[in-house]
């Protein structure tokens, strides 16, 4: 059955009239927010919402540093989607949710008038080239730079970036095997991803 | 791995490596899992009761009923916004009317405190009107009380018209000093302290001749020292032999800050000796009291 079909509509709206949510299916992102639209259904919103409350709480708690604060500003930015959703047009709801969510937050710290500290991560955007880099499957050129590269880098970022990437270890696990501490983990493979990228990508170059 | 599994602390192993790999191409997960590393709480008992408040299962007739619930009929609605504004309106006017009471006491204890001053003030301007008109002759008194305020201080300033007015107005005038030449010099028909008070309140007044001749008449020839002249008199009378027609002098002078006139200004043609003389009797004569005035006044010289 075609989600986007008709029948696939009659059926969800027959099922809503005789008090029963069809079952075995999930609907997607882009099919509540499509229902929300048009039916003004709160209950479309409302479990699209319930999908993201863990990111939106979590990154609530980074900027505005009390639970009590981060709860409550989970349930205004709910209020806040009722109206905007109608106002915007969002290809990706996440992505959407994200800065709806995020400046929030800034609007509450300003009216505190907190400096807001807000770290541009090169981490983030270079994770997709970085993975593509290491990835070394069938290409010597790659894996004899990646070699190279990895005996550039200092001791501590070489030892995280191993376990990290080539070991499937998690923060917690190199810091129980290294002794470093969690965030000094989460410093040193960051600095050595790019670290790694530079000198990779200027070998594959020569 | 769930990401609540994540944050309750199963933080090991490849799920937990998996999660953190995808948070680092994914910059809102990133960003919760710095938020729930940075603040230490339950966090999965507040995101369970968030999950549930925004996914709780209605069903359809449940909310028909609850959004019928919901909606007011329009009467209720009437109700609730009117009772609304009646309570608006209500504390506002209480609030405002508090205000003004409160504000009322003040405003009367102001004009209280005004009220004394403004007859003290009253009293006192009374009393120096009373203690002049003392100095008077009975006559005078009588004339002098019959006056209003208003038309004292217009005999101190007066200009010769406004004499001649105020001087119709009563039974008895007010003589004028006259200016008596050398041989026969009189003063005019007045005690000294008349002539001490008619100084106070306008020296020297002016009137008509025929007052002058009436002041006289009424009056005994007194045994008191009568003001002398404060003018040269031989020169003035002098003078007026070489004009005779010389009998009236109209001058104006500012009567400055301290009461003294000053800028003394002759406005017919008058002989020099005269001009001094006059300007003689007005630098003798006691303070004025309405101060800061341009005063003109027409002086009548009686040469016998």
């Amino acid at each position: 059955m075609r989600r986007n079909g008709k029948f696939h509509k009659s059926f969800c709206t027959f099922a809503k009239i005789m008090d029963k949510k069809p079952s075995g299916v999930f609907w997607s992102d882009d099919e509540l927010l499509r229902q929300f639209v048009q039916t003004a259904d709160q209950e479309f919103l409302g479990q699209l919402y319930s999908r993201y409350v863990p990111l939106v709480y979590g990154l609530c708690l980074k900027y505005l540093k009390q639970t009590e604060d981060a709860e409550d500003a989970v349930t205004n930015i709910y209020e806040e989607l009722t109206w905007k959703i109608h106002k915007y047009h969002i290809e990706n709801f996440k992505t959407w949710l994200y800065s709806v969510a995020k400046n929030h937050c800034f609007q509450l710290l300003r009216r505190e008038n907190k400096t807001i500290f807000e770290e541009f991560d090169h981490q983030v955007m270079e994770s997709d080239a970085f993975e593509n880099l290491i990835d070394v499957e069938d290409d010597q050129e790659k894996e004899s730079a990646l070699k190279y590269c990895m005996g550039t880098l200092p001791e501590e970022q070489r030892q995280c970036i191993v376990h990290f990437f080539f070991e499937d270890c998690s923060y917690a696990d190199i810091a129980e095997k290294t002794g470093f501490e969690l965030n000094k983990v989460k410093s040193y493979i960051q600095n050595g991803k790019r670290n790694l990228k530079i000198c990779i990508l200027k070998r594959i170059n020569q | 791995m769930k990401l609540t599994e994540y944050i309750e602390g199963k933080r090991k192993g490849k799920e937990a490596n998996r999660l953190e790999r995808q948070a680092m191409n994914d910059p809102f997960l990133q960003d919760a899992l710095d938020g729930f590393d940075d603040v230490t709480g339950d966090h999965t008992q507040v995101i369970a009761r968030l999950e549930k408040r925004f996914s709780q299962s209605e069903t359809p007739s449940e909310i028909d009923v609850k959004s019928a619930r919901k909606r007011l009929s329009i009467v209720e609605q009437f109700i609730y916004v009117a009772a609304s504004f009646l309570l608006i309106v209500g504390f506002s006017a209480i609030f405002l009317w508090d205000r003004d009471s409160e504000s009322n006491p003040e405003a009367v204890v102001a004009m209280e405190e005004l009220q004394p001053e403004a007859v003290v003030a009253m009293e006192e301007s009374q009393s120096e009107q009373v203690v002049a008109m003392e100095k008077l002759q009975p006559e005078q008194v009588i004339a002098m009380e019959k006056l209003q305020p208003e038309q004292v201080v217009a005999i101190e300033l007066s200009q010769s018209e406004q004499i001649i007015a105020m001087e119709e107005s009563q039974s008895e005038q007010i003589a004028a000093v006259a200016v008596q030449p050398e041989a026969k010099v009189s003063t005019p028909a007045m005690d000294v302290e008349f002539v001490v008070a008619m100084e106070e309140l306008a020296p020297p007044s002016v009137a008509a001749d025929e007052i002058l001749q009436d002041a006289r008449s009424a009056r005994a020839a007194s045994s008191k020292k009568s003001a002398s002249p404060n003018y040269d008199a031989k020169t003035v009378a002098e003078s007026a032999k070489s004009d005779p027609r010389e009998t009236t002098v109209k001058v104006s002078f500012f009567i400055d800050k301290t009461g003294k006139p000053t800028n003394i200004e002759f406005e017919e043609n008058v002989s020099e000796e005269t001009k001094k003389a006059v300007e003689k009797m007005l630098a003798a004569s006691p303070a004025w009291k309405q101060r800061n005035k341009r005063v003109t006044m027409t002086i009548t010289l009686d040469f016998e």
